[in-house]
Parts: structure tokens; sequence; C-alpha cells
């Protein structure tokens, strides 16, 4: 009368779930090694390496655009419900922060080739300590971000969700630092200005990938979390339905 | 900060198996061996009120002692897998179990407070106060006039020649046919598409005035536009009666109900808005069936 079976009865529905959520990682794959390369970028400070960031934001944006055109069609073919429904709602939203984040960290290497420009006054490196850490933050935030998007991991969703407090901390503490460099010498205040755009850009990394480990819990839960208190995340996930 | 595994994850991507996530949220949902009913069977404005009903096909238990509530103005669905007794328990509703030879039911049934399988509640005015439509349309072997006014003239509900022409007239307005057959009133409604047929099925049901309509998977002989008609019905018909509706269409129970009941094996596994059972359903087996993953 009934059967049981592992995933759908229609397997050909599994594996295109499967393969949706297989390119959401490829593409967080491309933006992950993007937010490398920034980092790389904010220390070597190469120009090659700068224009390299811009031209492969194109992959990302293509791969967007594919997936955007995979969820269309999964959508029209198989009106999911429940799980399935979260999932593809889930997947479409985390695209779009992930080209969102591609976006930023273009707009990282924008202002590293403005840096460079040999009209400015050379730059103290030490300017963009903040930068860099940030970046790393950013970084760690993103894998695990995929990686609870990966395993369903609601734990690990959670902790994302809760560092991007510590990446907005250190943000603010970043300006403070940034405002003393002026204090200290005027002539510092254009490559003030730029690294406040590098170091806001890290900071909506986080705030995107505070959001995919949002739309994680959404995926296994089925709970909106977006505009919960972080400090009640936890309470908030794990309360009975 | 805390870190995990470095794995990046291109790499995970390439090895991981995919995850299903109805399994790997297993354990958020109510367990699958849980027969208990999972959400709130009583509404505030209750039409009819059953509670635990059991029913038996000989020796054969088809319905487990079900409880729930159909309010007023709603359109209920009741979903479920081949042989899960959805289809059991809409015909104890109007007591067309009664006609069944070895079906024994027990449980309480009220109708507006009325107990109605009381020893003194006659079958024939309670089946015109819950009316009934099947999956395949049954008109009778008459004028489309006479399937619509064969119920109210055995009722008594017309006092005369126009006060029937009148209920014949509204009711095939109601059921959204009128305009269809209004130059052909006294051809055979045999005559008619398997679509129209249904709408004549709806109106003969609604010309008896009833409080509540079932309706055993009014649409699986339909095509998509008689389908859709169906439904656009159905919806209008909520203002004024409560509806109970099997379908096998999943689609069709999100589209058309606001409250949705899952049964599975005789169990009413669970019962809540249709938004909620089609978003974020909390038993597992709901979820499963829901899904297509088995059935």
């Amino acid at each position: 009368m009934t059967e049981h079976t592992e995933g759908h009865t229609v397997k050909r529905y599994d594996g295109e779930l499967a393969h949706l959520r297989g390119m959401v990682l490829e593409m967080g794959g491309l933006v992950l090694a993007q937010v490398d390369q920034s980092i790389i970028l904010l220390e070597g400070l190469s120009i090659d390496l700068a224009n390299g960031i811009i031209i492969r934001d194109k992959d990302v944006n293509e791969l967007d655009v594919r997936i955007h055109h995979e969820i269309l069609e999964l959508l029209a073919r198989r009106a999911p419900v429940a799980t399935d429904l979260r999932t593809v709602l889930s997947v479409a939203k985390v695209i779009t922060e992930l080209e969102r984040m591609g976006d930023e960290i273009v707009k990282i290497s924008r202002q590293v080739i403005e840096i460079t420009n040999t009209e400015h006054p050379p730059l103290d490196k030490k300017m963009l300590r903040d930068a860099k850490a940030m970046g790393k933050m950013a970084r760690t935030m993103l894998r695990d971000a995929l990686n609870s998007f990966d395993s369903l991991d609601l734990d690990q969703a959670i902790r994302v969700a809760r560092w991007d407090l510590e990446l907005d901390n250190e943000f603010q503490a970043a300006m403070r630092r940034l405002t003393t460099y002026i204090l200290e010498d005027y002539r510092n205040i254009g490559h003030t200005l730029n690294i406040v755009l590098i170091i806001k850009a890290m900071e909506r990394v986080g705030d995107h990938t505070k959001n995919i480990a949002e739309y994680v819990v959404y995926m296994v839960k089925g709970k909106d979390v977006r505009h919960t208190d972080l400090s009640k995340l936890f309470d908030e996930v794990y309360a009975a339905n | 900060m805390e870190t995990t595994t470095a794995e990046t994850p291109a790499r995970n991507a390439a090895l991981s198996k995919p995850v299903d996530p109805v399994k790997a949220i297993g354990s958020a949902k109510i367990d699958r061996d849980s027969r208990e009913t999972v959400g709130t069977i009583t509404v505030d404005n209750p039409r009819m009120t059953t509670r635990n009903v059991n029913v038996w096909y000989g020796a054969k238990q088809a319905i487990k002692d079900i409880s729930l509530d159909i309010a007023k103005n709603e359109v209920a669905a009741l979903i479920g897998p081949s042989g899960c007794g959805k289809s059991t328990y809409l015909r104890c509703l109007n007591r067309m179990n009664d006609t069944v030879d070895g079906c024994r039911v027990t449980g309480e049934f009220y109708l507006d407070g009325e107990d109605i399988y009381a020893k003194n509640i006659d079958v024939v005015p309670l089946r015109a106060r819950v009316g009934i439509v099947f999956q395949k349309p049954n008109p009778f072997p008459k004028s489309i006039y006479e399937n619509v006014a064969y119920g109210p003239r055995i009722h008594g509900l017309a006092n005369n020649k126009t006060e029937l022409d009148e209920i014949v007239h509204s009711s095939l307005e109601r059921a959204g046919l009128f305009n269809e057959v209004k130059d052909r009133l006294d051809q055979p409604g045999t005559g008619l598409s398997g679509g129209q047929q249904q709408r004549l099925c709806i109106a003969r049901t609604i010309a008896v005035s009833p409080e509540v309509i079932l309706m055993d998977e009014p649409c699986s002989a339909l095509d998509p536009i008689a389908t859709a008609r169906i439904e656009e019905l159905i919806d209008e018909l909520r203002e004024n009666y409560s509806i109970v509706i099997v379908t096998h269409s999943m689609q069709q129970a999100a589209r058309v109900s606001q409250r949705t009941a899952y049964f599975h094996l005789g169990d009413l596994i669970e019962v809540g808005p249709t938004s909620q059972i089609f978003t974020n359903p909390r038993h597992k087996l709901t979820e499963e069936y829901i899904t297509g993953r088995f059935g």
C-alpha cells in the first residue's frame, strides 16, 4: 500500500535538488576563493591581482544566472512543497547573497587600485592591518556558512550568525583606529577613506554570510530567524514548533 | 573565533554525497512511528464535530480513533495515500457508510450540535444537509432541469413551479453552469461534458440548501480547465457552506483549502492550516508524503 523509500519516489527529483545544492556550493567556492584573493591583495597590493579578482567576478555572476534558471525550471516542473520548497527558496536567497558578496570583493579590489595610484602619497601598510584581520574573519565565517549549508548543520549555522556580531565590533574598532591615523597626519585622509570603504565591504561580506546561515536555519527548521536578536538565536531555533 | 574542519566548499561539493534534507531534518520532526494526531483538531466555529471515530469493514479497522472538527465557511482537505481512510471518514459525515455491508461505525458525530447518528435521525434529510459530490460525475438520466429540481421537489422545498424554477435557476447559477445550459435545460444531463456534469452534480447538491458539502475527489476525472472551474466554484461556495474535500492532488489541496488533514493507514496524523502543512509540516510522515517520498 505505502512504501517508504530513501529520497523521493521520483529519483530524478532527488538528483535535481542535489544538483541545485551542489551548484550553490560551487558558487560559494568561487566567492570564497575571491575572499581569499582579496586578503592576499590587501597584503601585496598588486594591481594585476586586483584586476584578476574583478574579472573573475563574472564567473560568480554567470553561476548566479545559471542557478536562477535551474530554480525556475525546478519550480515549474516539480512544484516543490515543505522541505523541498524551503530548500529551493533558500537556494534562491543564498545565491543572491553570494552574488552580492562577489560585488563587495570587487569594491575592495577597486579601492586597492585607487590606493596604489602613484599620484597619492605612499600608504603606511599598517593602516590595512584591520582590513586584513576582518577579511580573515569574514573568510572563516563564509567557509563555515557554506559547510553548514552543505551538511545542514544547525549549530554551525547559529555560530556563524553570532560571529557577525564580532565582525561588526571589529568594524567599529577599526573605524576608531582609522580616525587616529587622520588625527596623526591629515595627509592620511585619502587612504583612510579608501580603507573605510574596504572594511565596510568586509563587514558587508560578514552580513551576507550571516544571512546565508539564517537561510540554513530556515531550510532545516522552517523558522524565519532573519530579524531575531542574535543573543536569543539558539533558544529561538531550538524552541518547540 | 571558533573554527571547524578546513575543507573548502568546492572540495566538499565534490566529495560529499547529496544530503537528503528530509532525512537530515529528521530529528526536528515528530517521529515516523508516532500515531498521535499533531495539530489542533478543534475550531472556533464548528459546523461539524467528530470524536473518537472508529470504522471497521468486517474485521479490518479502516479508521482508528479520529477526532476532528469542520468549521463553518471553510474548505477542509483530507489527504493521504490510497487506503488511508480519508474517503471512509468523509462518508461517515453523512452516513453513507450505513449502506455498506459489514461496515461498523462508532464515535460521536454532531452537525450544529445535533447527534447525526441518533436513532431518531432520518438519513434522507441528513444527506440533504450534508450533500456529497463523487469522483465520477453521476447525473440522473433525466433533463438538466430535472437533475436539479429532483431534490427540492422530494424534500418539499418549493411550493409551486415558479419557486422550483427559481431554485433550479439559482443553483445552476451558483454552480457556474447556468449560462452554458440556459437554452437547453430540457436536454439530458448526461449529454454535458465531464466538467459540466460535475458542476451539474454540484448544482444538484446546492439545490437542497445543504450546510456541508462533501467532495470525494471531485476533479480527478476532469481536464485542467474543468478542474480550475470547479476549484473556483469551491472557493465561491465557501461563503455559504462548509466543504470537506478528499483529494489525491496535493496541489489541489494547497490551492483550495484553508485546513488540511493528513491521514495514514487509518490514523489522523496531522491537521493544521494548509499554509503550514505545505511549508513546514510537523510530522515526518506528512513531510514524506507531501514531498513525494512515499505514497
